[in-house]
Order: C-alpha cells, then structure tokens, then sequence
C-alpha cells in the first residue's frame, strides 16, 4: 500500500514538474534543447519508474505490516511532527525575540516534549547554552544572528 | 613546487594542524552518540566551513569522519549500540570482549587497527588518485555525462530491496539541481521568483535536511540510550599481539577496505561486514567469533578506516562521491567552489596535497586524541537524550543561518528534512538524492554540451569510445543488481514452497 501511494505522489510531482517545465520561456540565446528540453526528459523518466513502483506496489500489496508494529510507527510519526513543529515555532520566534531568546526557549521545549522534567537545572542549561551560543556565533564566528525586536523597542 | 613541499606549506601556514585535531575530536564524540554517524557530525559542522580556506576545510571536513569512525566503536564496544553504521560489525566481538572484562583492550583494538587502517588507506589515496586523474585528462563532454549518469547508476542500483526505489531518488535529486537560473540561457526555472533560488538549492542544504534533519526527527520517536559504565581505561595492544595474531585480520580489513573505499555505494558498513567475515574464515581461532575476538574487532575497525581515506577516491578524481560521507566532503568542495578532477589538482594543488598531509596528521591525532577522549565521551553518551537533541537542533539552524545570514536556508533544510522522513518511511534511499544534487549541474551542462557539438545528435554518447564504456558499465550494474534481487526473491520463495509440500505430504 505504502509503494501505491508514495508511485501515486511521484507520478503527480512529475506532472506538475513538467507542466512547469513547458511553461518555462523559451530564450534567444538557448541551445537546441532548451532551459525546460533536459528537465521534460526527467520528468519523463520520473513518470516511468512511478509507474514501475506502482506495478510493484499491486503485486506485493498483499504484504501487512502488524498491528503493534503500525502503532509504533504511528507513535514515531507524531513524535517526529511535533519536532517539526517545534522547529518551525523556531523559525516564527527568532526574528521576533532574537536568537539567544528563541534558542534559550528550543532548548527547553525540545527536551520537555522528550520527557526532562521541568527543573531548575532545565531552566539553567537552556539559559546558559542560549548564552554560549550566542558568545560563539556572533563574538567568535563574527555571525549576526536575528536582534529581535529589542533594538527597536530600546530606540 | 612539488607535491610534499606544498603539504608542508598547508600544514605550517595555515590552521589545518588545528582542524585537524578538532576535526577528529569533534568526530569522536560526533559518532560515540548513537545515531550521529560520520555524515551527520560532517553535516553538523559544514557551515561552519564555510569562511574558511578550501584546503583548512576539506581537512577539517576529513579529520571529522576518521574520528567519527574510531567513535562509533565506542558505543559499539561499552554499550553495545553502534554509534555508527559501520561499527556494527565490532559489536559482536567487541561488547562480548567488554561483557568478560576487556572492554579496555577491545577499545584499544579499535584505536591501533583503525589507525593502521588509516595510514594504509592514505597510501592507496596517493598512488591511486593521481593516476586516475591523468586518466580524467582524456575525458570529453560525453564521457563526463556518462560518468555522471555511471555515478547515479551505481549508487541507485546498489539501494536495497528495489531498484526503482534507488533510480527515483537519483532523478528526484537531479530534479532539484535544476533549480535556478539555467547553465546556457539564464533562464529562471523553478524559482516562483523567489530571489534566494536564483543560484539554484545548495547541496549542503539537501545533505544537512536528508541525513541530519531527518535523523533527528527519527531519533525523537526512539528510546534513550542506554547508559554505560563510567571507569573505562583504553589498554593498547602490544606489539607481538599486533604482528601477531591480529596480523592475518589487519590485512584483510585493509585488502577490502581499499576495494570497498574506491567502490561507489559499498562504504565503510559493508567493508566491515565482509571483513568480519574474511577474518573468521582465515582465523586460527574461528570459534572465538561471536565470543570476544579480538581479530572480530581487528578487521572491521581496520577496514572502515581504510574506507575513510579511499573513499576519497573516486571524489578526488572525477567527483563522483560513493557514500554520504563523500558527498559531504564533495559538498565542502563545492562550498568553496572547486569542482573535483584534473583541474583541481593543476588548478588548486595546495587543497589535494593539504588534504593528503591533513589526513596524515588526522590520523596521529586520533591516536592521541582517542586515548584521551574516552572519558569525555561515556560521559556523552550518559547524556539525557533530550538536551543532546535540543543541542543538535540548535546547531542545525544556527550552521545553515549562518551560510547567507537568512531564515530562508533553515527553513528549506526543515523542508529537505520532512523530504527525507518521508523518504525514509517509504523506503526510498536519500543518498542517490544526494548524489543527483551534486551531479545535477555536471550531469545537464555536459549532456547540453555533447549534443550542441554533436549538432542533436544523440548517437555522440556511444560514439565517444570512454562514454560508451562508461554507459556499458552502467547498464551491466542495472542489470546485476536486477539479477541479483531476482535471485534472492526466487531463493526467499523457493525454501518457503518446499516446506509447504513437505509439510502438506502424508
């Protein structure tokens, strides 16, 4: 079942890629193939294997996987879209409250949602990894990484 | 200016001595923790390179993957989880040596052989690499696409289970490398005119989101690690039991890791594995294996650092990476703008012959640094799990903000990491992705370039007598991976029926 879908979502990215690629405009200064001539010719390709994947996935639909086993992955599946989600709460942060502020608050959120319990020792690690990192990359490194609003407020 | 004279010049006027001691400092720790392998402490710490010197880089890029290799059997050894994929094979000897008291000499083992491995892997480097690189002189347009498409072939077919599971991948990742303005017109393709996607998508961004991203999301649906035992002191081998009896086991690790280096997709996993094996076979003591034999830890250990110098290769010589660690490092390459082959060895000598030294001193280090290091990393290892993924999530978005100083890079290696979970959960293999991102420009531009010179002629790729052999090469791997997972589904089924009529007779 896995293959059928995952041929079925190929076979889609490979329609989009080459409607896309025909859209391209074509230029004076191209060859005979063209900007959009090679990457037509991978989406053809990338159909064809689709369609091999696909064959594949009918003749060997009749493998399950067990219960237990679709309960674990289940598990692991939303483990690992809560730390994408963290990751992007990340992203939405920095700019806003700076880069030691928002990497001081990652740390803590990662390691409660992987079970450390909320401790004064959390508290401090965040706080002074947030600091190290910050020394590091914008002292050491010479990096400068997003202010956050404070500069503005300051003003 | 010969070759030795410009290492020594790298060596003393540069920080490379530096990059080299942290580089595999970084790595042992990198692969003592279970599931950081050699590419993803490569990948962590790639950013980071890139205001660098080219040759300081690549060093660094290189001590990395030596250390990480002498890490992973760290684990391996204490707690019987390997830190990387290729100490899985020293596991079997090497916890059962730790299981009976002698986990000090089972480390030992490993710090010794690796770096015999090591210096022996360097030797094959030298002699190999310019020779092939005079053979890359003779290389037209044609041979270079063929070479390209040689490359993704070997890799896509090499997968497991499927060999359509290993070709999507391959032309997903060439996909992707189309990214950008186009190499003979200019024109934008696929940007959405999203001005960051002018230049086209980074490779280190794809490596870092495929193997980093997407472990750490893996690894946040998996059990903490188990803790070791604290008082560990490695015990070196003496001479006469390194001459001796480990002698046999050394060989071998070194005769395969050379084999397994210099062909693309094998790697360091399967060098060990088939060393592992070569080494009971040849063994005085064979019912040792699997009880705590030293010659156990011996081959595998001697031949994945082997594999860390001969991969190299392949790289060096015509840019075609055979594992992920070699993609990183072509990845470095590529970061700085040295495209690998002839040109970079008349072009930018001092980063071939640095790369060489850097190696060499790597592997001193790690002796020294592996001896030292073993406490600092069992105390790693004892970490709670939670604040070593939170560290390594934070790394992972400063290293890539800090390659253009914008979100935009961290968000598309989020991306590229959700690519490869779902990759991964579909069983499709990230590294001919990789790879068709680092190809993808010498791959199109050539294959652009045969047919304008060949005025559309498509025959031009089997006229050119390399490229046509190259193309062969291809096809007979195609078709040999084929026979080869036809042959197993047949031996898979062929049992299973026998024992069914056996089972169904009166």
């Amino acid at each position: 079942m896995r293959d059928i879908v995952t041929s079925l979502l190929i076979m889609g990215l490979a329609g989009v890629y080459y409607i896309t690629a025909d859209a391209l405009p074509r230029s004076f200064l191209s060859d005979e193939i063209g900007a959009e001539g090679y990457p037509k010719l991978l989406s053809i390709a990338l159909f064809g294997f689709a369609c091999i994947l696909l064959v594949q996935g009918f003749l060997s639909r009749h493998i399950k996987t067990s219960a237990s086993q679709k309960q674990k992955e289940k598990h692991a599946a939303q483990k690992a879209a809560i730390m994408l989600l963290i990751g992007i709460g990340y992203l939405i942060a920095v700019p806003i409250l700076g880069y030691a502020p928002a990497v001081g608050l990652l740390i803590f959120t990662v390691a409660v949602f992987q079970g450390e319990p909320v401790s004064r020792k959390l508290v401090l690690t965040g706080v002074l990894s947030a600091c190290s990192f910050w020394l590091f990359f914008v002292y050491v490194l010479d990096i400068p990484m997003p202010a956050g609003i404070w500069p503005n407020l300051i003003r | 200016m010969s070759g030795l004279s410009v290492a020594w010049t790298v060596m003393t006027t540069t920080p490379a001595l530096f990059a080299a001691a942290f580089g595999v400092a970084w790595g042992i720790l990198g692969g003592a923790l279970p599931g950081i392998s050699p590419s993803i402490s490569m990948a962590l710490i790639l950013p980071f390179t890139y205001g660098m010197k080219p040759e300081v880089a690549i060093i660094l890029l290189a001590a990395v993957y030596i250390g990480a290799e002498y890490g992973g059997s760290i684990p391996a050894i204490l707690i019987s989880t390997p830190g990387t994929n290729s100490a899985a094979a020293t596991l079997i000897d090497g916890y059962q040596m730790y299981r009976q008291g002698k986990g000090g000499e089972a480390l030992g083992i490993s710090l010794i052989t690796g770096w015999v491995g090591g210096i022996f892997g360097i030797m094959v480097l030298v002699f190999l690499t310019g020779w092939l690189t005079e053979v890359a002189l003779l290389f037209k347009p044609p041979a270079y696409f063929a070479i390209g498409l040689l490359g993704l072939s070997v890799i896509a077919s090499l997968s497991e289970g499927s060999l359509v599971k290993g070709f999507i991948p391959a032309i997903l990742g060439l996909m992707i490398a189309t990214i950008g303005a186009d190499p003979v017109s200019g024109v934008n393709r696929f940007t959405f005119n999203r001005i960051e996607l002018i230049n086209g998508i980074h490779p280190i961004i794809v490596m870092i989101g495929l193997f980093a991203v997407s472990e750490l999301l893996v690894q946040s649906g998996l059990p903490p690690w188990p803790k070791s035992e604290s008082r560990m002191r490695i015990v070196l081998p003496s001479l006469s039991m390194l001459f001796g009896r480990l002698r046999m086991a050394q060989i071998i690790g070194c005769i395969i890791g050379t084999f397994e280096g210099i062909m693309p997709g094998a790697g360091g996993t399967v060098a060990s594995f088939i060393s592992y094996n070569e080494a009971r076979r040849w063994s005085k003591h064979k019912e040792e294996f699997g009880h705590g034999s030293p010659e156990g830890v011996a081959a595998p250990e001697c031949a994945n650092n082997v594999v860390t110098a001969t991969t190299l290769i392949p790289v060096l010589s015509f840019g075609i990476p055979g594992s992920n660690s070699a993609a990183i490092l072509l990845g470095g390459l590529l970061l700085h703008g040295l495209r690998p082959g002839p040109a970079l060895f008349q072009n930018n000598p001092h980063v071939v012959y640095g790369l060489y030294a850097g190696l060499v001193a790597a592997n001193m280090f790690m002796l020294i640094i592996g001896y030292v290091t073993l406490r600092p990393s069992i105390w790693l290892v004892n970490r709670p799990k939670p604040y070593v993924l939170a560290i390594i999530y934070v790394l992972l978005f400063s290293g890539t903000y800090s390659l253009d100083h914008s979100l935009f890079e961290p968000a598309l290696v989020m991306v590229a990491g959700v690519v490869g979970y779902l990759m991964r959960y579909a069983g499709l293999n990230p590294l001919p992705m990789v790879l068709g991102v680092v190809l993808g420009f010498m791959v199109e531009t050539n294959f652009r370039r045969s047919l304008v010179l060949s005025m559309g002629d498509y025959s031009v790729f089997w006229a050119d007598p390399l490229s046509a052999s190259l193309m062969s090469v291809a096809l007979l791997f195609i078709l040999g991976s084929l026979g080869h997972i036809l042959w197993k589904k047949y031996r898979a089924n062929g049992p299973a029926k026998v024992s069914s009529q056996e089972t169904s007779a009166p």
